[in-house]
C-alpha cells in the first residue's frame, strides 16, 4: 500500500474509531434482542464485540475505496443504533 | 485485486505488529514467567521449609477459624485457603466491614506453616507474582492507565494474528520448513513456525486477554442496560454471578458452626483431598453462610461450590459453577488463559506455547530490521527500531534475570525491598537501553546477550551462594519446584549463550571478508 498520509488516516479513524462505535452499538442492540436475562444478554455482546471491532479494522484497510469503507461503517453503526434506540427498555441509561 | 488485498494485509500486519511489538513482547515475556508464578514464589521465599506433611483440610478449616477468630473477630468475611500441591502453605484472607461511609472495608492477611499452623514470616518479596501481575498492571502506573495501554496492545496483537493468518499462503508447508542460516529467510521460517506452531494458543491468550479488562473496555454497553450509576457494574456483576445472598447481616448474633461437618460433607461431595477453600460471610451473625470450593479440574474458572447456612449447618445449596452460557463462554476463555486448572505437563505446554509466542514477536520485530537493512540501514526510523530490539530482546531478559539476582543480593531486612526488587529491574533495562543506543549495533547484540547467558547461568551458583535451597539440596530431595527454577533459568543461560556464540561467529565471518 503507498502510503498516502491523508488516506491512510481516514482508513485509521473508520477501522479505530468507525470499529469501535460499531462493536460498541451493535452489542447493545445484541443485548437487547436476546432471549436471555439481560446480565447475560449483555455479557454475550461483550464478548462478541472484539471479533467484530477487529473485523472491522481488517475490513477498514481491505475496503477498494474510502467512500465504500466509510458508508459501510457509518451504515452499519447508524442501522444498529437506531434498531437499539428502538428497541431499548425503560429504564436503560439513555 | 487478491494481490492487493494480500498487500494490504502485510501491510497492516508490519505496522501494527511493530509499533507495539515491544510493550507486546514485555507482556509475553512476564506473562510466560507467571504460568510458574507459586514457584518462583516458593523460589523467592528459600526460607520457607519444604513441606513434607500438609495438613488434612479439615485441620486446616480448623486452623485457618481459630487464627481469625483470634486476629480478625469482626470481619465480614474470612477465607481459607488449604495447602494444595501448588500453593503449600494455609493461607488466610479477611476483609472488614464497610465503613460508615460506605468504603470498603480494610482486608488482611495470613500465613500459617502447613505442618503446625503457626505463623510464617518470611522475607518481604515481590515474588512471582509481581512478575506475573506486570504483564497486565505494569508497573509505575495507576492501574486503569495500564488497562487501557494493554487493552490498546492487544487489539493490535489481535489485528496482527489475524492479518497474519490472512497473508500466509502456505500454513502446512511452512509448519515444517525452517531454514537455517539463510538471513532473511530464516528469520521469516522462525517467525512462521513459531506463529503457526503455537497459533490456537496465541488466539485464545489474546482473545481472553481483551475479555478478562473487557467492562472497562465495553462500558457503554453496560451502560445501555444498566446505567450511569455509581454501582451499575456491580448490579451488573450480581446479576451475572446470581449473587443473592451475603449482601448484609441479620445483627443477630449466632454463633458459627462447627466447620469440619461441612468440610466433610463437601469432601463427601467431590472428593477426599479435594476441598480448595472455605469463604465465611459475616461470621457470628444468624445470617452466616459457609461457601466450600472444589479444585479446579477443568478450564471453568468458577470451581463447584456448597453453600451452608453458618448458624445451623444446613446446607443451602450446591453449584456445578456454570450459571448461564454466556458466563461459562467467559470463564472457560479467562481459564484457558490462566490456566490455573493445568497439572504440570499442560503447565509445561504453557509455559513452551508463551516462550514460543514472546519468541514469535521478537523474530517478527527482527525481521523487520534485516529486511530493511540493506535500503534503509541509515535512516533514522530504522535506527531507532534497530537500538529498541536489542535493548529489548536482549536487555529486558537480563532485567528479568536482575529481578532474581535482587531478590537474593538486597539484605532481607532492608525496607522497601520488594519495590526495590522490581526497582533493580527497570534499572538494569534502562541501562540495557542505553548501552544498545550507545554501541555499534552489532555489538551491542553480541554483547547483551552473553550479558543474559550469564546473568540467568549463573542463577543457580548466586542460589547455591546464598540459601541452602540450592540444587545440590532440591534435586537430591525431588523438590521440583524448586530445583526446576533453577534448572530453566541454566537452560535459559545456555539458550543466550548459544545465540551469542553464533552470531559472534558469524559477526567475525563478515568482518573478514
Amino acid at each position: 500500500m503507498q502510503a498516502r498520509w491523508p488516506a491512510l488516516l481516514s482508513r485509521l479513524c473508520a477501522g479505530v474509531l468507525g470499529g469501535y462505535a460499531a462493536a460498541a452499538v451493535f452489542a447493545v442492540w445484541l443485548s437487547y434482542v436476546l432471549p436471555m436475562p439481560r446480565a447475560d444478554a449483555v455479557a454475550t455482546g461483550v464478548l462478541i464485540s472484539f471479533a467484530l471491532y477487529a473485523g472491522v479494522i481488517v475490513y477498514a484497510f481491505a475496503a477498494h475505496s474510502l467512500r465504500r469503507l466509510w458508508f459501510g461503517v457509518l451504515g452499519f453503526t447508524g442501522f444498529f443504533a437506531l434498531a437499539a434506540l428502538a428497541l431499548r427498555p425503560a429504564g436503560a441509561g439513555w | 485485486m487478491k494481490g492487493a488485498f494480500r498487500q494490504s494485509m502485510g501491510w497492516l500486519h508490519t505496522w501494527t505488529g511493530l509499533l507495539v511489538g515491544w510493550v507486546l513482547f514485555f507482556m509475553f515475556l512476564t506473562g510466560t514467567a507467571g504460568y510458574f508464578d507459586t514457584e518462583i514464589d516458593s523460589w523467592m521465599q528459600p526460607e520457607r521449609p519444604i513441606v513434607q506433611n500438609a495438613m488434612t483440610a479439615t485441620a486446616a478449616v480448623d486452623a485457618g477459624r481459630q487464627y481469625l477468630e483470634s486476629n480478625a473477630p469482626n470481619a465480614a468475611r474470612w477465607f481459607i485457603a488449604v495447602p494444595s500441591h501448588r500453593f503449600p502453605e494455609l493461607r488466610l484472607f479477611w476483609r472488614m466491614s464497610p465503613d460508615a461511609d460506605g468504603k470498603r472495608g480494610r482486608t488482611g492477611r495470613a500465613r500459617l506453616d502447613p505442618e503446625t499452623a503457626a505463623p510464617l514470616n518470611y522475607r518481604d518479596t515481590g515474588g512471582g507474582q509481581l512478575l506475573y501481575s506486570m504483564h497486565w498492571r505494569l508497573h509505575y502506573m495507576p492501574v486503569r492507565a495500564a488497562e487501557w495501554i494493554v487493552g490498546v496492545c492487544t487489539m493490535f496483537m489481535l489485528i496482527a494474528i489475524v492479518t497474519g493468518v490472512i497473508i500466509h499462503k502456505r500454513i502446512f508447508r511452512d509448519f515444517f520448513t525452517l531454514r537455517f542460516a539463510k538471513g532473511q529467510r530464516s528469520w521469516l521460517d522462525a517467525h512462521n513456525v513459531l506463529s503457526v506452531l503455537a497459533l490456537p494458543f496465541h488466539l485464545m491468550i489474546t482473545y481472553s486477554g481483551l475479555i478478562f479488562i473487557a467492562y472497562v473496555y465495553m462500558t457503554p454497553v453496560i451502560t445501555a442496560s444498566y446505567g450511569t450509576a455509581a454501582d451499575a457494574q456491580d448490579s451488573f456483576f450480581n446479576e451475572l454471578l446470581r449473587r443473592t445472598d451475603g449482601a448484609s447481616p441479620s445483627g443477630v448474633a449466632a454463633d458459627l458452626m462447627p466447620l469440619r461437618p461441612m468440610v466433610l460433607e463437601a469432601e463427601r461431595h467431590c472428593g477426599e483431598g479435594r476441598v480448595r477453600f472455605v469463604e465465611i460471610r459475616h461470621p457470628g451473625d444468624r445470617d452466616a453462610s459457609v461457601r466450600i470450593g472444589h479444585e479446579w479440574a477443568s478450564p471453568v474458572r468458577r470451581p463447584p461450590t456448597l453453600t451452608f447456612n453458618g448458624a445451623n449447618g444446613e446446607l443451602l445449596r450446591a453449584s456445578d459453577g456454570i450459571y448461564s452460557t454466556p458466563l461459562a463462554v467467559r470463564d472457560v476463555l479467562l481459564g484457558l488463559h490462566e490456566g490455573l486448572f493445568a497439572g504440570p505437563v499442560l503447565r509445561w505446554l504453557y509455559f513452551l506455547s508463551g516462550v514460543m509466542g514472546t519468541a514469535m514477536i521478537g523474530a517478527g520485530m527482527i525481521l523487520w530490521t534485516v529486511k530493511r537493512r540493506a535500503k534503509k540501514g541509515d535512516a533514522f526510523g530504522f535506527k531507532l527500531v534497530e537500538r529498541l530490539n536489542v535493548g529489548t530482546l536482549a536487555g529486558l531478559p537480563v532485567a528479568v534475570a536482575a529481578y532474581f539476582w535482587a531478590n537474593r543480593l538486597i539484605p532481607v531486612d532492608v525496607a522497601g525491598r520488594v519495590a526495590w526488587e522490581g526497582h533493580a529491574m527497570f534499572i538494569v533495562w534502562g541501562v540495557m537501553l542505553a548501552h544498545a543506543f550507545i554501541r555499534p549495533s552489532a555489538r551491542a547484540w553480541v554483547e547483551q546477550l552473553w550479558l543474559a547467558a550469564a546473568a540467568f547461568g549463573l542463577i543457580p551458583v548466586l542460589n547455591g551462594l546464598t540459601t541452602d535451597k540450592h540444587l545440590g539440596v532440591t534435586l537430591p530431595a525431588g523438590v521440583w519446584e524448586l530445583a526446576g527454577v533453577d534448572l530453566t533459568m541454566f537452560a535459559f543461560g545456555a539458550a543466550f549463550a548459544f545465540a551469542a556464540i553464533v552470531l559472534g561467529r558469524r559477526q567475525a565471518l563478515v568482518e573478514s571478508s
